[in-house]
């Protein structure tokens, strides 16, 4: 076995809640319960479960974001512990993170030109910080005139583009979405996760896409990570994991898939079987 | 940093080519807001009355003439004397440059205690920020006029104490406000976003939190000076400010406090004018609050993706 990219073992987080009683130790809720993980280089892996299963920390984690009460990651073999900018500089070159709410995401007070040219300053890239912003503008389907611009003069998806476009400018090997879809409308949902996909494609970077919607990854992810309440219930080919799921609750994640009405199929109440009819973009599933 | 310098040139053709002057965006976007109009106008006749007043002013202050007392307003006394025939016109000239010095002096301090102590008591990890918390907290229960009789009785009263007191009691409140802002932006997704793409926290705190703070600190700070300004008054007025031969906003209105029942009238001068200015600083913070925020400029959303 090759070595995997990304390495987590026995990842356990706890948070801190406000103590109701003085002389009792604070309580703590435990957020991520021994999750060991494992990415291999130019894999896409979607992380799924519903609100609160943890999902966005364990990525947090994995990218040295956030620290976890116990465990270890490594990426490449080297471990990769919480601590000042520069100590983790070379995870950044490696990796980029796209987060939830495009509105929140970007600094108000800058333009969408710096905004993309923040990691490029920040890790020392070498080049011409202009002619790489433009590029990955065109990259990401946005003209290059909006360098200029400020954040508010966009709509959502063109936000979230820039958010990419920050995310990758630098040519990472990895990038994170943690949930980039949830808080954009269907359509433009569909055009990010494409954008997404073409860029794992032409360029071979993994991608991590965190989602709590099963049925938006499954045309695009290699493997699948299901997590509930912190801890892993369920991994896999996303295939396997479809046809067979062997978790009530990944079960109960392929029922709640919303779909169109089979057309003139057969009405089998089988839900994998229902969901193998609709992948006309999988025929390798049967 | 060449780099970026370059960069931040290279995004600029887009918006430099609609205005190319001397003066910065958001000093022109605050006067073509009403009331940063109005502001900037009364707070350069004010200073301009200060500066004026160094050189010239249309009477010697201490010159007295009994024989001339409340003249009423003329060509010759713009404002009329008071009761040993000064001139008030003269006085709040001078005036001017007392309290414009002391509510300057006030806001500078108060804004290089509150940025210091609120950043750093936001920065600093909580085991750390907390004496700093607790230490402004204490600050802040005092009042700024006890805070000034305290130094008055220790020091005698003069326009330092106004400017102490004033600065230290300003500060501490503007520390808990910057505090709590710079906290807010921290949690932000932006500050999240930007630690990942790998900035260090100094340079996320000159590039993403104190710019983010700049509109509110606007706001607050004008509120200061006003606030210094109406301090000056009053406490010249209690007698722990300006002395009786220093000319001062509050020196005037307290003189002619006490011939109220005589001369009605000349209560309103000082008045007015210490009114206005206070009105004018504090719109033209909200002014350039308004004009430090890109949100709220022209300029709307594009539709579609």
């Amino acid at each position: 076995m090759n070595q995997a990219l990304i390495q987590a073992s026995k990842l356990t987080r706890d948070h801190p809640v406000a103590r109701t009683r003085i002389f009792t130790p604070a309580p703590a809720r435990r957020v991520l319960d021994n999750v060991d993980v494992r990415i291999d280089a130019g894999e896409t892996v979607a992380i799924i479960g519903e609100s609160g299963s943890g999902k966005s920390t364990l990525v947090r984690i994995l990218l040295g974001l956030e620290r976890a009460s116990a465990g270890t990651v490594t990426f490449d073999g080297r471990d990769v512990v919480p601590g000042p900018a520069r100590s983790l500089r070379w995870l950044r070159r490696r990796t980029g993170i796209v987060l939830q709410d495009p509105y929140s995401s970007l600094d108000p007070r800058m333009t969408v030109g710096g905004i993309i040219a923040e990691p490029l300053r920040a890790l020392h890239v070498e080049g011409d910080h202009t002619r790489k912003v433009h590029d990955v503008l065109d990259r990401v389907g946005l003209s290059r005139e909006r360098a200029g611009a400020y954040p508010h003069e966009l709509s959502g998806g063109q936000r979230q583009r820039v958010a990419i476009a920050r995310a990758i400018v630098h040519g990472p090997e990895l990038l994170v979405g943690d949930e980039p879809m949830s808080a954009l409308d269907v359509t433009i949902r569909a055009s990010i996760l494409e954008l997404l996909a073409e860029l794992h494609e032409d360029t071979g970077m993994g991608l991590i896409l965190v989602s709590h919607d099963l049925g938006l990854v499954r045309h695009f992810a290699d493997r699948v990570v299901v997590l509930k309440d912190g801890a892993v219930v369920e991994e896999g080919a996303v295939d396997l994991l479809f046809q067979a799921p062997a978790h009530p609750y990944t079960r109960q994640l392929i029922h709640a898939i919303p779909r169109l009405p089979a057309e003139g199929s057969s009405a089998g109440h089988d839900p994998t079987a229902a969901a193998r009819r609709d992948t006309h973009s999988t025929p390798t599933s049967t | 940093m060449t780099s970026q310098r370059a960069l931040a040139v290279s995004y600029r053709p887009e918006r430099s080519r609609a205005r190319r002057t001397l003066v910065p965006a958001w000093l022109s976007r605050t006067w073509r807001r009403p009331h940063g109009a109005f502001g900037l106008v009364v707070v350069s006749i004010v200073l301009l009355a200060a500066a004026v007043s160094l050189f010239w002013t249309p009477f010697p202050l201490l010159q007295a003439n009994t024989d001339q007392g409340w003249l009423p307003p003329s060509p010759q006394h713009l404002l009329g004397t008071d009761q040993i025939g000064r001139d008030t016109f003269s006085w709040l000239l001078a005036g001017s440059r007392t309290t414009v010095l002391v509510a300057a002096a006030a806001t500078a301090l108060a804004a290089v205690i509150g940025i210091l102590l609120g950043t750093v008591s936001a920065s600093l990890a909580p085991r750390l920020a907390e004496p700093i918390v607790v230490l402004v907290d204490i600050v802040v229960a005092f009042p700024v006029l006890l805070i000034a009789m305290l130094l008055a009785t220790t020091f005698g009263g003069s326009i330092l104490v106004v400017w102490v007191a004033v600065g230290i009691g300003a500060g501490v409140n503007l520390a808990r406000i910057v505090r709590s802002e710079i906290t807010r932006i921290n949690a932000s997704d932006y500050i999240l976003a930007s630690r990942a793409a790998g900035t260090g926290s100094f340079s996320r705190l000159l590039q993403h939190v104190l710019p983010n703070v700049a509109p509110l600190l606007a706001v607050q700070l004008s509120v200061t000076a006003g606030v210094a300004i109406l301090a000056e008054s009053g406490l010249t007025f209690l007698g722990y400010g300006a002395s009786t031969t220093e000319a001062s906003w509050g020196r005037v209105l307290a003189d002619a406090q006490k011939y109220i029942s005589v001369a009605p009238a000349s209560v309103i001068w000082p008045g007015i004018v210490i009114g206005l200015t206070v009105l004018a600083i504090n719109l033209l913070g909200d002014a350039i609050g308004e004009a430090l925020d890109p949100r709220l400029q022209s300029g709307g959303k594009t539709d579609g993706d």
